[in-house]
């Protein structure tokens, strides 16, 4: 991926690669000058014919200095751009495959975890292209250099650069490799553990755990700590070892140079330039040890990748656009479900469902949770496919409806809807392209949040914060029902929208939505019971199959599930809250 | 830059500090030694003209030196690197041990994953302060004073001219620590504000797709990258002229060290094997400063994460008793409440104020008030996970803060909303108060809690692993595990936050029978969320907003029209 990209911003990369080998360069040249002006000096010439070397000396220690500066900024700016790259490539991952890949993996850190792999991923120029071609570069110029001395000399040192460059910072990746993968696999077992614990703290200190469960979490500290400590003692070699290379090369040098200075095939005033060359020219090649501890932690990233990009995407639909406009003609649904089975993996979700659900009516789906009420939704949305069956949407099979064409007559109001740490405005205007604020407006006024909008510092302006942390609950959730209102979409879906709220809140939202939703075809799905007596239509369901259906009237007569669900439900208090409180 | 509290809870280690110290003194000897070395055998070759022969035991001299340098550098590494982990260690067990000691009602405040980030990420972010910065910092401290001096004593123009540019250092410091530093800072804010805005997008992108934009957002996405490189590259221009300077001050002053012992070299002023001896050092003097440059995100990071770190462990933790710890009184015994009151911490709005009831043994006391009216903190302070802010609650006659909490903890069993199982078997998780608990007791606390029957349903049965498969169990099951919990610790007082959620008919039924078998006989609180509970219930304890409004049977509330009727208003 980066190959290509690195193509794309050739001429940039290019002038990062060349300024970071100069500034190498430069350092090698003042060391290698100075000490060829010292030992020239020191054999006493006319003073003015040491002012080319000490011209150089001083250009080698401005250029050094200012390439450095140069080469940062950059590679800096390059980083940025690669990082821009990543997020879109990520993005276009995850796109096709959400919310399938959600409901999947049931992990909810999942795009967390993906957005710090981007963040590890960010620096793949600055310490995997830039070390590489400068320690390529470097090594070339330096040896290139010594052969017009003498070829052994320029073979040592380019053993010598391979040596530190390659071979030493494989040896310690495969030797603390072991260590390394172990306490990355100790640490997630702890880290299950802790959360365990910190979760179960009560439970566990009423019950006379507390000991037993500081025990446990000092115990996986401790092998943490063992194993971290078993890779710190090899990755501690590094350094050691690159000193080892740097200058044991040059002794080497000065074995194989003396000589040929006896023997008159190299000046003596040679030798002190040649050995402080040499040293320098390591530094190229030192970075390159932290490219080893690099590629385990890409890894770990590109193999999140990888087992994405296995989750099958959501499958583009066959229609031709033609007859997507045919279809989209109706200003009404009527949709059936058709003996439709559906299962996660193995496991059956939903069995032999059938209903018909006639344009403008209000169905209500009811049940425990875990029934797969949600599921049904999910199907009607198009994001999963069902295994058997069909759902039929104005005598065409729903397979057929292009997702996102799909998409936009539905508008849908979610459990916890997503806000965007953004404006008033710009949440609302995710719903249509060109919304005016006057629209904005009509929309919250028909939410009865635009009183609290309008106390906001900056109204429509106001940021709400990370997910609307600004408003209340019942504020996001009216924040999020004014978005569905002004999609002006004909069909309705309400998947459990006031559920975690409290019951005096839920009283006011459900009669909300019975008002926006009069008239529109609407799937309500709720645990509670509350408000869908005013419904059309009852579907209640119970281990993924629809046990009775019917008008509220209808269903309390029969004197079944639903009507020992409303019993109970009148059993319960006013209190109802979402949780500890 | 890293917080003196967190140096000083890193003590006990200074065996490990010294031999830090040790090892900077002899790394520096050592590079004095090997140069010189390096300059007699340069020396030799090129002005005294001596062959290979002469020079054999200078170069093995030299080899020896190259080779204890090395070793030198890796126990340096190794050492800094053992004594973080092992500081980074002691600092987890802290954290852990303070966190049982504050108590769970107040931890749970957090969310776990900031907690469990502070655990892992932040203590590793701390440990590379430890492993990498201070040992640099220290490096600088010793190494570039010793070479000076040392130079001083061999030339001392070269010596004076080291040390001239050492006040570009501590300047070079202070544009690091101050100016630089609120640039560096703004430069941080300006990177995490880009993360956390693609963090936005990429978990809203479900919504996106709701509304047919997710593929809009792509072109946003690039944009404000672009728009962040702009501002961050701008903020970096100015942040890197801290390294622009060190970067100079090191490499002009070497240029002229180097010209002007080639200049006295010609005059004749000084001789080559000194001079290149001192020239060979110059580098050696500016590289710890190059090196600790290096650590400067480190250091900041590592800040950050102290901070956070600190203000954990800054969170004031249960009290315990100040004498003897009171003996409690024997069951069945009454609880008094007198002038209880509550605030959370940053709160301003008390959760409780001036509570006074009774709660008596062998009933059932049930508590109801809306949501936030602080029965939770109620049921917290009775269990003993919170302190008290005034007022206090007496056994009998032991108040309660006088006794040690682990034994009123023995006392109590609690069964709350959320239940959490560990790691195990149901059979180990039905027996954590009493883990020596026979099969047949196990087997007959699950059967009163009515959870014996879906156990037996399960392909393993009591051996079913809990933890990583719990998911498997539903709410009520989970709720049902924890009254099995309670029948088989048999403790004298029960307290029971009833589950809000709708639970199945059949469900609901049986766990109500198991709940009243429970009761039976003990003092039992219960926050109540149902008419049936309520109806049970001996008395009934009404909170409104922290305050105990109303108190009484259901008869007698209910004749008084006031708040306790509004809230059973509904379920009629």
């Amino acid at each position: 991926m980066i190959a290509a990209w690195l193509k794309a911003h050739k001429g940039q990369t290019l002038l990062s690669v060349v300024v970071a080998s100069a500034t190498v360069l430069a350092g090698v040249g003042l060391l290698s000058s100075s000490a060829y002006l010292i030992s020239w000096a020191a054999l006493r010439p006319p003073i003015l014919d040491l002012m080319l070397v000490i011209v150089a000396v001083r250009f080698f220690a401005l250029s050094r200095a200012t390439c450095r500066y140069v080469e940062r900024m950059l590679s800096h700016d390059l980083t940025f751009r690669w990082l821009a790259t990543l997020r879109v490539q990520l993005y276009r991952l995850l796109e096709p495959r959400l919310p399938r890949l959600l409901l999947r993996t049931r992990s909810g850190d999942l795009l967390g975890r993906m957005v710090s792999d981007v963040d590890v991923l960010q620096h793949m120029y600055l310490r995997v292209v830039v070390p590489i071609a400068t320690a390529v570069i470097v090594a070339t110029v330096t040896v290139f250099a010594l052969s017009t001395f003498s070829l052994s000399l320029a073979l040592v040192t380019l053993l010598g650069l391979v040596l530190n460059g390659v071979a030493v910072p494989i040896g310690i990746a495969r030797h603390a490799a072991q260590w390394g993968d172990e306490s990355v696999e100790a640490r997630s077992q702890a880290s299950a553990d802790l959360v365990e614990q910190l979760q179960g703290m009560q439970d566990a200190l009423i019950f006379g755990q507390a000991d037993r469960s500081r025990a446990r979490v000092h115990a996986q500290s401790r092998v943490m700590a063992g194993l971290e400590t078993r890779h710190a003692k090899w990755t501690a070699w590094q350094d050691g070892l690159s000193h080892l290379c740097a200058f044991g090369t040059m002794w080497v040098i000065l074995w194989l140079a003396i000589p040929l200075i006896t023997s008159g095939a190299l000046g003596g005033i040679w030798l002190a330039l040649l050995s402080l060359g040499v040293l320098s020219s390591f530094e190229a090649v030192q970075p390159l040890g932290t490219l080893w501890t690099f590629r385990q932690q890409s890894q770990a990233a590109q193999q999140r990748a990888e087992d994405i990009e296995s989750t099958p995407v959501q499958t583009e639909r066959m229609i031709s656009e033609e007859r997507v406009d045919e279809v989209l003609t109706a200003d009404a649904y009527s949709i059936r479900f058709e003996s439709v089975d559906f299962a996660y993996e193995e496991d059956f979700v939903l069995r032999d469902i059938r209903f018909t659900w006639t344009a403008g009516y209000r169905l209500a789906l009811v049940g425990p949770s875990g029934a797969g009420k949600s599921s049904i939704a999910h199907l009607l949305l198009g994001f999963e496919r069902p295994i058997a069956g069909q759902i039929i949407v104005n005598q065409r099979d729903l397979a057929a409806w292009h997702p996102s064409i799909w998409m936009q007559q539905i508008a849908v109001v979610p459990q916890h809807t997503h806000l965007f740490n953004n404006t008033v405005r710009e949440n609302l205007r995710l719903a249509r392209q060109g919304i005016s604020d006057d629209e904005c407006w009509a929309a919250l006024e028909q939410v009865q949040l635009a009183g609290t909008i309008r106390a906001l510092p900056h109204g429509l302006d106001t940021w709400i914060g990370e997910q609307g942390a600004r408003l209340s609950g019942g504020e996001r959730q009216r924040l999020a029902i004014a978005r569905a209102v002004l999609k002006q979409a004909p069909i309705w879906v309400l998947d459990e929208p006031t559920s975690h709220l409290d019951r005096s809140t839920e009283q006011a939202l459900v009669q909300l939505l019975l008002d926006v939703t009069k008239g529109k075809s609407t799937l309500w799905i709720s645990h509670r019971l509350i408000g869908l007596d005013c419904l059309d239509s009852i579907l209640v369901i119970q281990q993924g199959g629809i046990c009775e259906r019917g008008s509220h009237e209808k269903l309390i007569a029969a004197n079944g599930y639903y009507a020992r669900m409303l019993r109970q439900e009148h059993q319960l208090l006013n209190d109802n809250d979402s949780g500890s409180g | 830059m890293i917080s003196r509290r967190l140096i000083e809870m890193a003590s006990g280690t200074y065996a490990l500090l010294a031999m830090q110290l040790c090892m900077s003194l002899v790394l520096t000897g050592l590079i004095i030694a090997q140069m010189f070395t390096l300059s007699v055998i340069i020396d030799a070759a090129f002005m005294q003209s001596a062959g290979l022969s002469g020079l054999t035991g200078y170069l093995w001299v030299l080899g020896a030196l190259i080779v204890a340098r090395a070793v030198a550098i890796k126990v340096h590494h190794s050492s800094s690197a053992l004594r973080a982990i092992r500081i980074k260690t002691r600092l987890r067990q802290l954290l852990f041990d303070h966190w049982t000691r504050v108590g769970p009602a107040l931890i749970q405040q957090e969310r776990t994953g900031e907690l469990a980030a502070t655990y892992f990420d932040g203590l590793d972010k701390i440990e590379l302060v430890f492993s990498r910065y201070l040992p640099r910092l220290m490096n600088v401290l010793v190494t570039p004073l010793i070479i000076a001096l040392w130079v001083l004593t061999v030339d001392l123009l070269s010596g004076l001219l080291l040390l001239s540019t050492a006040p570009l250092i501590p300047l070079f410091m202070w544009l690091i620590g101050s100016m630089a530093q609120k640039r560096s800072d703004k430069q941080w804010l300006a990177l995490s504000r880009m993360s956390a805005h693609f963090l936005d997008t990429v978990q809203g992108m479900t919504t996106l797709k709701l509304f047919g934009r997710s593929q809009h957002q792509e072109k946003e996405i690039e944009r404000s990258s672009r728009r962040y490189r702009l501002t961050t590259m701008a903020v970096l221009k100015v942040a890197f002229l801290s390294a622009l300077v060190l970067e100079l001050a090191a490499s002009l002053s070497t240029a002229i060290v180097a010209v002007q012992i080639g200049v006295r070299l010609v005059e004749g002023h000084i001789l080559f094997q000194p001079g290149l001896f001192v020239l060979l050092l110059a580098p050696e003097f500016y590289l710890p400063f190059r090196q600790l440059g290096a650590e400067h995100h480190a250091a900041m990071e590592g800040r950050t994460a102290a901070n956070r770190y600190l203000e954990f462990l800054d969170q004031p933790a249960l009290r315990t008793p100040a004498g003897r710890p009171a003996t409690p009184p024997a069951a069945p015994f009454d609880i008094r409440i007198e002038g209880l009151s509550f605030t959370y911490p940053n709160r301003d709005q008390p959760a409780l104020s001036d509570v006074n009831t009774w709660l008596h043994a062998g009933e059932i006391t049930a508590l109801v008030g809306s949501s936030g009216a602080g029965k939770s903190t109620l049921l917290q302070l009775l269990a003993g996970q919170l302190d008290p802010g005034s007022g206090r609650i007496l056994l009998g006659d032991v108040p309660l803060d006088e006794m040690d909490r682990q034994t009123w903890r023995n006392l109590i069993a609690v069964v709350p909303q959320r239940v959490t199982l560990f790691a195990g078997t149901l059979r180990d998780n039905i027996a954590l108060a009493r883990p020596d608990a026979t099969d047949d007791e196990v087997i007959a606390a699950a059967t009163a809690a009515a959870a014996h029957d879906f156990i037996k349903r399960l392909p393993d049965g009591y051996d079913t692993i809990a933890g990583e498969q719990a998911w498997r169990l539903s709410g009520g099951e989970r709720q049902r595990i924890a009254l099995a919990r309670a029948f088989l610790k048999d403790a004298p007082v029960l307290l029971l936050d009833e589950p809000t959620a709708n639970l199945d008919p059949d469900t609901e039924e049986s766990m109500a029978r198991a709940f009243e078998r429970l009761a039976r006989g003990r003092l039992t609180f219960v926050i109540a969320h149902r008419l049936r509970t309520v109806y049970r219930a001996h008395r009934i304890l009404v909170l409104d907003k922290g305050r105990l409004v109303e108190e009484g049977s259901h008869a007698e509330l209910s004749r008084q029209q006031g708040r306790y009727a509004r809230l059973i208003g509904g379920a009629t």
